[in-house]
């Protein structure tokens, strides 16, 4: 039966059939060379050339190349962190010169700028840093830190556009602290820009509101369990989050004398509105089973609201494929006015 | 086990509902519900006793552990814990000659300190334990089976998928599977301590707390490391657990000086108790007896 069909082709369809078979082939060969080398226009850690000496510290052999195969055989746990940004590798470097200390020089390759500033956003304390001088903020933003880098007690962490680092000493000492930064400027050296996620423009503070946001507080993430490491609200993934949903936590503060009083917010974009509708459906299941039904009711018309639960108001607006809910404010109103600070068209 | 359409959520640690949602998410599988016996361990006066021991001088300026004076505090904790007069006879209150001991370490992120893994070698060897029988038991290669005592020797430390990653976690390498235990089921773990190889060998747990971590990584970050310089006892893993995020949240309110809440909140030891009964995570049923250095104790 094969051979009948083989007969009745066409020249031209041979033509065809090996112009299909050789795009197949091409494609084959190259695709894992393009996975590896990760997405264009992004730094690659293995053109970041480190010294083989400096300041009398020398690099113990050829970095030890991370991946998500072997990401938990690294880090145990810790490389579900990793994981739950946009991955690509990882390149560790180890310095030697005392016996009892070390320098580990880490440099994640994250798939986007994105993702190495989430990174960064989990935790803005520490002694900021300048890296590369050349490198100016292209925009401040109202909602979060434009730091580079930050350094403490040994501990140097950076982004430098698709890659984070964390240069870690055993032990500090100034001449280590030196050590640290000089390696970081090294890498920042490859350094373009200091972006911030788009999604940080959905917020637009109002001068005349008295809740303000903290800036030190802001993380931008894609996983549940990072949200659960930012703000818990279940151990299971209710508001459906994954690589292709953006998470912004904000934290917003109302100071009135010596009352100081916080609401937590979080944005979500989705990779459209049905499933931004989704998941405040599975959120409010889960989350506020006894008022589920009548939200859910409501919710075809009313796309914004705010309901009392343990901890305060709970408010959300849920606008074309972004989803804000925000906790524990003292009133509905506060909630509202929070709200109201949020451009989500 | 997981039962369909029941989540715990942020507000059952509001509503203070956590063990019932517990008890109603999480479906035991047969060969655990025979092991979990109908209460959980207990002293005879019906509390748990955690024996906190500190001194100033066990850590120098530099960090560095002075083994002489760590050797004494492993000393009080045991005599302290026992009642026993002796280290000896403490010891073998604990285990005996025959046993052949797992000493299972904490790691990564805050490795237990070699020190401690050899002072408290030095000892049993002082008291008859023969050097061929202990051995290092972490890691999901170990051979349980071989193992007749095991002696828990975590690193007090936050955990950034758990909450608080020292006692009950230690023993997540011998799941095999320790990714299990990352996402919901982090309040699974207490499941490992009833698995055969492990039940029932856990003879005596130290934490090292000479040097904890208050924040949950999940790398190290050493502004998070303070010297507490001290070692934490007991037979109770929860109720250690307990008291040791006691001492953990208690330090992160101070460094910010205003409430910091672990997050996520760590449901192991709740459930640890509640559901798996390996010992108490209320504190009214927790006794806690302090040795030494009182600065800054944090309970």
């Amino acid at each position: 039966m094969k051979k009948l069909i083989l007969y009745q082709l066409q020249p031209k369809d041979y033509m065809r059939l090996l112009r299909v078979f050789m795009i197949f082939l091409l494609g084959f060969l190259f695709l894992p060379l393009s996975c590896a080398k990760g997405d264009p226009g992004m730094l690659q850690a293995e053109n970041i050339h480190l010294p083989d000496k400096i300041d009398g510290w020398e690099v113990a052999g050829p970095p030890q190349r991370i991946d998500h195969t072997n990401i938990f055989d690294y880090m145990n746990g810790g490389g579900e962190l990793y994981l739950a940004y946009r991955f690509d590798q990882l390149l560790v470097y180890r310095y030697k010169k005392e016996p009892d200390n070390e320098i580990l020089v880490e440099i994640y390759q994250m798939k986007s700028p994105g993702e190495a500033f989430g990174l960064l956003s989990l935790d803005w304390t520490g002694e900021p840093v300048i890296l590369n001088s050349d490198i100016s903020v292209q925009a401040e933003s109202p909602v979060a830190p434009s730091f580079m880098a930050l350094y403490g007690e040994g501990l140097l962490r950076a982004r430098v556009d698709n890659l984070y680092l964390r240069i870690l000493a055993l032990r500090e000492s100034p001449e280590v602290r030196e050590v640290i930064l000089s390696l970081g400027k090294i890498i920042a050296g490859k350094m373009s820009s200091l972006i911030f996620p788009e999604i940080l423009k959905v917020i637009n503070p109002e001068a005349e509101s008295p809740w303000k946001i903290r800036q030190d507080r802001t993380a931008y993430f894609h996983s549940h369990l990072v949200l659960n490491s930012l703000f818990y609200l279940s151990h299971e993934n209710l508001l459906n989050l994954s690589h292709n949903t953006e998470g912004l936590f904000v934290n917003f503060e109302k100071k009135n004398h010596n009352l100081k009083q916080s609401a937590r917010l979080l944005i979500f974009k989705y990779p459209e509105p049905q499933a931004a509708e989704a998941a405040f459906k599975s959120f409010c299941q889960a989350y506020l089973p006894e008022k589920a039904e009548i939200i859910a009711k409501d919710s075809s018309q009313k796309k914004t609201d705010t309901v009392q639960v343990e901890d305060g108001w709970l408010g959300w607006r849920l606008s074309d494929n972004y989803l804000a809910l925000v906790f524990e404010c003292p009133q509905p109103e506060a909630a509202q006015d929070i709200l109201n600070q949020l451009d989500l068209s | 086990m997981k039962s369909k359409n029941i989540s715990i959520t942020r507000r059952d640690f509001l509503r203070g509902t956590v063990g019932t949602t517990m008890g109603l998410a999480f479906l035991t599988p047969s060969w655990l519900s025979a092991s979990i016996p109908g209460g959980p361990q207990a002293r005879a006066s019906g509390k748990s006793l955690v024996l906190i021991v500190r001194d100033e001088s066990v850590l120098d300026s530099g960090s560095l552990v002075n083994k002489q004076v760590l050797s004494a505090m492993l000393e009080q904790t045991l005599i302290g814990l026992t009642g026993e007069k002796e280290m000896n006879k403490a010891w073998l209150s604990l285990v005996n000659p025959k046993d052949v001991i797992g000493l299972v370490p904490t790691p990564l992120m805050n490795p237990t300190h070699n020190e401690l893994i050899e002072v408290i070698t030095e000892s049993l060897v002082a008291a008859g334990i023969p050097q061929e029988n202990i051995r290092n038991a972490q890691g999901r290669l170990v051979n349980l089976e071989s193992i007749t005592a095991l002696i828990s020797l975590p690193g007090l430390k936050a955990h950034w998928l758990t909450g608080i990653g020292t006692v009950i976690k230690n023993y997540v390498l011998y799941s095999g599977a320790p990714r299990n235990y990352h996402y919901e089921d982090s309040a699974k773990l207490g499941e490992i301590w009833h698995l055969p190889q492990v039940k029932g060998k856990t003879r005596l747990i130290i934490v090292d707390a000479l040097r904890p971590v208050c924040d949950k990584g999940p790398q190290f970050d050493p502004r998070y490391r303070w010297p507490y310089k001290g070692l934490m006892a007991s037979t109770d893993p929860v109720a250690l657990d307990a008291i040791g995020l006691k001492i953990i949240q208690a330090k992160r309110d101070k460094l910010r000086g205003e409430p910091w809440p672990l997050s996520p909140p760590p449901i192991c030891i709740e459930a640890a108790d509640k559901i798996y009964k390996l010992g108490h995570s209320n504190l009214d049923n927790i006794e806690i007896k302090t040795i030494g250095w009182t600065q800054e104790l944090l309970i």
